[in-house]
């Protein structure tokens, strides 16, 4: 069991590591992996820069600054130390972003920061404790709150207005093709703009062991089957809809999922049938969000009913 | 007298039905989109409150100890409709908004909890100060509730437009999860200044504690 200690009002606090035994210790730190995400993201911020110029550049550092001061602000409210250092707040910020329309007003984006570490990620105990992802919790609220002025999808080098992909697929009309999708000329959200770069960023923190393949290869497969099966084209369903995105960053954030294997595949499928079902018949450009939210909600119970064997226990 | 004060303030503040007890908590969480439809609730509820919890105060030596719970809830479920057809006759579209979380009083735990653990125990005049003071208290939290909700929701209060022309709705907090949002963080707020008091309170004692020890 390990036992850390940490500054907590002259009582030292156990921290317990939340994996089946047995445990290993590895040079894995928060810092290594928040640095190693950072990284991995920089290819689709720069992609995005690329694509959208200032504008994507106004809405990530906004949401990095605002999540960056909100964390400060907050831990000193609570009157612990400060651990803004450790970046966790700087990866929520930009995977925010990425959940944003480059056309985001900046109240808006700074609003949805605010929220995503004070509510999604400090009142739960900061980094490490929080149930549901905090970028996510940031980007439903304004999703709920403000649709109108969020849902405004632009396309690349422009300032044109264009339709979604999804809303062209609801629309019946001619939809973008692979080329165009992996292009970054067809998208709504800047995730989903940049499929080719956060693919890469994603494979890059499988093989480093941060993420769980598990999760992104059981929400990939639960959309293909489930498209597959509804007659839709399943690639095209998981070129779009941002499904990438969440996939390694929002799903695949370590804190908010199982702690078993087969919790974590069953976490990725479930996401991804969610998705489906929310995306097909709810025609909702939020259904990645409210998917990985409600499933990050049942990672108690999961963990609960699919432990691992205990060796040597009677079956 | 001042046991009469100290029941009204007791619910206004320290054991507030919503803040503090988290009692009763559907019609906080339902009915408070408005501060109008907040107001109303909770003047009817209060209405609802005072009246049983007075004639359960009169009857308890009457009423036998083994269906005591059914007893009040006819009690109770009598003043409840009652209310709903005044409610229905005096203001028929706050009646209408409220729907039927007006018959719904019959159940708020609020009601029952007092008569069982104040009405049903305490002499006439204290139920009836208890009950004012529980109601009044759950009036100003649902009213204030439908205040914060109105005010970002809408962009007004008690209809009355306060944000300017270029305020951009919070569609979320007409929505239920604006109410756990606001709920959440005025309790949050509470607890926050509860614990400093506590503090404080602990701090003093333990100074006059040192101070004693030192002259003893």
């Amino acid at each position: 069991m390990a036992v850390a200690k940490s500054k907590g009002e002259g009582i030292y606090q156990l921290t317990l590591i939340s994996s089946p035994p047995p445990h290993i210790h590895a040079a894995i730190s928060v810092d290594r992996i928040v640095h190693m995400t950072i990284a991995s993201l920089l290819p689709g911020v720069i992609w995005l820069l690329y694509l959208f110029g200032w504008q994507a550049l106004r809405v990530m550092v906004l949401a990095v600054g605002a999540a960056i001061l909100t964390e400060m602000a907050v831990m000193k409210l609570r009157g612990k130390e400060n651990t803004v250092y450790d970046g966790t707040a700087v990866v929520t910020g930009l995977i925010l972003a990425f959940t944003l329309p480059p056309t985001a007003p900046s109240w808006i984006v700074v609003l949805g920061a605010v929220i995503a570490i004070a509510l999604g990620k400090q009142v739960f105990g900061g980094t490490g404790c929080n149930p549901f992802n905090p970028a996510i919790v940031g980007r439903v609220f304004l999703g709920v709150a403000f649709p109108t002025q969020l849902n405004v999808w632009i396309g690349p080098h422009s300032s044109e207005t264009i339709a979604s992909p999804l809303e062209l697929w609801v629309a019946g009309e001619a939809l973008p093709d692979y080329g165009e999708i992996l292009a970054g000329t067809a998208g709504s959200f800047m995730g989903e703009f940049a499929f080719v770069a956060l693919l890469l960023g994603g494979l890059i923190l499988i093989l480093r062991g941060y993420v769980d393949w598990r999760v992104p290869v059981g929400l990939f497969g639960a959309v293909a089957v489930f498209m597959a099966c509804l007659g839709q084209d399943p690639l095209w369903h998981l070129l779009t809809g941002g499904v990438v995105l969440g996939a390694f960053y929002l799903a695949g954030d370590p804190v908010t999922n199982p702690i078993t294997p087969w919790g974590r595949l069953v976490f990725g499928i479930g996401v991804g049938l969610c998705f489906g079902i929310i995306r097909y018949y709810g025609q909702d450009p939020d259904a990645l969000f409210f998917a990985i939210l409600l499933m990050n909600g049942l990672v108690p119970l999961l963990n609960r009913f699919l432990r691992s064997r205990r060796r040597g226990a009677a079956a | 007298m001042q046991k009469y004060l100290d029941d009204i303030v007791r619910g206004l503040f320290r054991e507030n039905p919503t803040f503090r007890m988290l009692i009763g908590m559907c019609p906080p969480l339902a009915v408070t989109t408005s501060a109008v439809s907040g107001l109303i609730m909770g003047l009817a509820t209060t209405a609802v409150l005072i009246c049983s919890s007075t004639l359960i105060s009169v009857l308890k030596s009457l009423i036998p100890k083994q269906v005591r719970i059914p007893v009040f809830i006819v009690i109770i479920a009598t003043f409840v409709t009652m209310i709903d057809l005044i409610l229905a006759a005096l203001v028929p579209d706050v009646h209408k908004v409220l729907g039927l979380f007006v018959p719904l009083i019959v159940v708020n735990c609020l009601i029952l909890g007092r008569a069982e653990a104040f009405a049903s125990r305490m002499p006439v005049s204290r139920s009836i100060t208890d009950a004012l003071g529980m109601g009044l208290g759950f009036t100003w939290a649902l009213t204030f509730i439908g205040c914060i909700r109105e005010l970002l929701g809408a962009g007004t209060l008690f209809g009355a437009t306060i944000m300017g022309e270029s305020f951009v709705n919070w569609q979320i907090m007409q929505l239920p999860p604006g109410a756990f949002f606001t709920m959440g963080l005025i309790v949050f707020t509470l607890n926050l200044i509860g614990n400093h008091r506590a503090r404080n309170v602990q701090k003093a004692a333990r100074k006059q504690i040192q101070v004693v020890g030192k002259e003893g």
